[in-house]
């Protein structure tokens, strides 16, 4: 697939995700009209990329039901009351609404009457907060979250340039502890449905591991992924002699750490940590040091594995 | 933290250091592309798993550097702070808050407090 198709596919995704994520933040017109447009656009994207698109983006749309009918319903009401609505709807620059500020709508450069047409629509929607005129275009921006635009900057700019997939594995592989589907979806800026999707798919892939517990299911890193995508780094940017090199350093520092708390293993460590008698301050030195030791303890299994089978994960054949 | 780091826009390179123990993470940026010259821009990142986790973001490039850190700290109320210095000077402190919580938030949430401190400068 061509890089500017992949961008534009995960662009495409992306700004479905924000959408489906937000519908239920902004206000309900807006909202709905927003997933109205974006369904247009979607079959536009979907007919000028492929396939898969568009029907992710109907099964996603589909998920809202109701919802979804309703949005269709108002923008039928809108494009029969407001003229040239339409114009809006098609002309809606999705980048400069979905990426760069919470919702805008910008009306392509006005004709006849067009200004009304604005006017009616800024009016029906209520979003006539600021008003900016940039570039040729007239953008109506609403900042509609609290926290304003700028606690939002850094997730729309994490929007445009990571796909919703891409957030969701990143967000499930950083977790300590596995979490729900709900709270992964929050954190990675997706829909729960969604959040739910990327999750069994990274589940099949192997990269994320699924957990019964008593509030359902928990999602984490899967350990044996995440083990190897370590050593396959260290074998991919080192060869052998300076692996080698790597395990004298940490086992120096871990004999260091043992030497220094007078403990035999980063569990003695903790629960020295634990003890009455030790202080807040010392106590969080310990409980530092203890998880130092661990990563380091981690650090050599990965280097041992790495050396005893350099030669195979570095061999340019595998066996069938 | 790498992998979030290494799809950012303005990051050109990211790996573990020092390469045995692997302490920190080390990015070359490219600032440039935010419209900021400068040569020589680098990211370093620290990170301690603890129950609340402990970080720390630290922007260098000649003669200016600076850091969004969650750590322990003399200097302002709380653990978030953002502090910053010209040369060799004393650090400027003040106290912030993060709006992200995960390693991949906090990035990009840091990234974009940066992107915003240079467009300043």
């Amino acid at each position: 697939m061509a890089v500017a198709h992949r961008i534009l596919q995960a662009h495409a995704e992306a700004i479905l995700e924000d959408i489906l994520h937000r519908i239920v933040d902004l206000d309900e017109v807006v909202g709905r009209l927003a997933l109205g447009v974006m369904y247009q656009r979607v079959g536009v994207l979907g007919e000028s990329l492929n396939d898969d698109v568009a029907d992710n983006g109907r099964r996603l749309l589909a998920g809202f039901g109701q919802r979804f009918d309703q949005a269709v319903r108002d923008l039928d009401r809108l494009s029969g009351t407001v003229r040239g609505f339409d114009g809006v709807g098609v002309g809606c620059n999705h980048t400069n609404w979905f990426a760069r500020s919470r919702k805008s709508v910008w009306v392509p450069e006005p004709g006849d009457g067009e200004t009304d047409t604005e006017q009616s629509v800024v009016s029906q929607l209520g979003i006539g907060d600021q008003f900016d005129n940039s570039a040729g275009r007239r953008n109506y921006h609403s900042s509609v979250r609290t926290g304003g635009m700028d606690e939002s900057d850094w997730e729309a700019t994490w929007q445009e340039h990571a796909s919703a997939f891409d957030r969701v594995r990143s967000v499930v592989l950083a977790v300590p502890e596995p979490q729900p589907a709900e709270w992964i979806a929050d954190h990675a800026r997706v829909a729960e449905s969604t959040a739910r999707d990327h999750l069994d798919r990274l589940a099949d892939m192997g990269v994320v591991t699924s957990h019964a517990t008593d509030g359902g299911t928990a999602y984490g890193p899967d350990p044996a992924y995440v083990r190897f995508r370590e050593i396959r780094e260290l074998t991919t940017e080192y060869d052998s002699d300076a692996l080698s090199e790597f395990v004298v350093d940490l086992k120096e520092s871990i004999a260091e750490l043992r030497e220094a708390y007078d403990a035999d293993t980063p569990a003695d460590l903790r629960a020295a940590a634990a003890e009455p008698g030790v202080d807040a301050e010392e106590a969080r030195a310990m409980a530092r040091a203890a998880g130092d030791w661990e990563h380091y303890a981690y650090r050599l299994s990965l280097l041992e594995d790495a050396i005893t089978r350099y030669d195979e994960y570095t061999a340019s054949n595998v066996p069938a | 933290m790498i992998d979030a780091l290494r799809r950012h826009p303005v990051v050109t390179a990211a790996r573990g250091q020092p390469p045995s123990t692997f302490t920190e993470v080390s990015a070359t940026l490219a600032p440039h592309r935010w419209g900021y010259d400068t040569a020589d821009a680098t990211l370093r990142v620290t990170w301690q798993p603890l129950d609340q986790p402990e970080f720390a973001f630290h922007y260098s490039e000649d003669s200016f550097d600076c850091g969004w850190h969650r750590e322990p700290n003399p200097h302002v109320d709380g653990d978030a702070h953002y502090q910053e210095r010209v040369g060799t000077d004393e650090y400027r402190y003040e106290p912030i808050r993060f709006d992200g919580e995960t390693a991949p938030e906090l990035t990009w949430e840091v990234m974009e407090r940066l992107r915003k401190r240079l467009d300043g400068r």
